[in-house]
């Protein structure tokens, strides 16, 4: 299937190839492969949470063909989630917020009725985690 | 010929004007007729009497505008489809959070970091801090921030995850960020200049 994503997201003036370089190209290949199978395994949550923490997108603040269908490949598991899921001590508080940025960004032009969306408010933080010490 | 003159004392405080100047790109960027004109005096205020006049706006024949929040205000009644999202009074609220706590010319660290933290927790679930799109809630802030030598420093520690995150994603924005460098950019040359004639 990501061969059929890859000939897509040449399609999307949107996700042109030139625009990204060597590097970002192999880090959507990379996530495009970690999400492909179903389901995605908890090792791969666990290391997609921890990618997003200082990232807004999945390369980062840059918008790619990676964002939009790892959404459609997360969205249900993400809806199942429940609050300590989402927003507990371990929870995939960074995925949470990705998801809900990609369908509700005008620049991912996804357009979603709302009753396709998960349903996430903003504002229900379970945990507020204490600030990190510094990192070296 | 612009519509508006965003009037800058050369000695004002970056945190008081970054917003401002920002606003302007911003709707400079969206607006092929580029309403807004920025002046840099070399002056310490713009009136001598008004002692918020760090920053001013002008509309076209109008009575100068003085003072960081007054100028915005000016601005974004003149260009809410720019500035604003659908949400104004949440938006409202974090540039009275710029105004208080991030620019009002405190150089207490605790309050600093304390609204620093506030900033890192709202950001937890959030790319932007009103709805999905930029607007002056951000856009404020942001200039604030990039005005406040301590919170620079703050963010640059990275222990505020989500600050840090949007800090970066908004700096991203080409209208946000260029302004800035640009300004930065013009201080020191203007700098260069005065040494070099003194």
């Amino acid at each position: 299937t990501n061969t059929i994503v890859s000939h897509l997201s040449t399609l999307i003036p949107a996700f042109k190839e030139d625009q990204y370089t060597d590097l970002e190209k192999a880090e959507i290949a990379q996530w495009l492969t970690l999400t492909a199978s179903s389901p995605i395994i908890e090792d791969t949550l666990r290391l997609l949470n921890d990618e997003l923490k200082l990232r807004t997108t999945i390369l980062g603040e840059k918008p790619s063909i990676a964002d939009v269908v790892m959404y459609a490949r997360l969205k249900d598991d993400v809806a199942g989630w429940t609050d300590d899921q989402r927003t507990g001590e371990t929870g995939y508080r960074n995925i949470v917020r990705w998801v809900d940025f990609i369908q509700n960004s005008p620049v991912f032009g996804l357009n979603l009725p709302e009753g396709e969306k998960v349903k996430i408010d903003p504002s229900k933080v379970l945990v507020y985690l204490k600030p990190e010490e510094a990192v070296k | 010929m612009s519509s508006f003159n965003l009037l800058i004392a050369q000695k004002a405080q970056l945190a008081h004007i970054y917003p401002a100047l920002i606003a302007s790109s911003v709707i400079n960027g969206s607006d092929p007729v580029q309403p807004v004109a920025v002046v840099i005096k070399e002056v310490e205020l713009l009136d001598k009497a008004v002692p918020e006049s760090s920053i001013g706006v002008q509309l076209e024949g109008d009575d100068v505008v003085y003072g960081p929040e007054a100028v915005l205000k000016k601005l974004i009644s003149a260009y809410p489809q720019h500035l604003r999202g659908s949400q104004g009074s949440l938006e409202d609220e974090w540039i009275a959070f710029t105004l208080t706590r991030l620019s009002g010319g405190t150089k207490d660290f605790k309050s600093t970091s304390a609204a620093l933290e506030e900033l890192n927790n709202h950001l937890t679930l959030r790319t932007f801090l009103v709805g999905y799109t930029l607007t002056i809630a951000d856009i404020s802030v942001w200039g604030a921030l990039n005005g406040n030598g301590q919170a620079i420093s703050a963010i640059k520690r990275n222990h505020l995850p989500n600050l840090v995150r949007w800090f970066k994603y908004i700096g991203s924005i080409e209208r946000v960020s260029t302004v800035v460098e640009s300004f930065k950019a013009e201080m020191t040359t203007k700098k260069k200049a005065k040494s070099k004639e003194g």
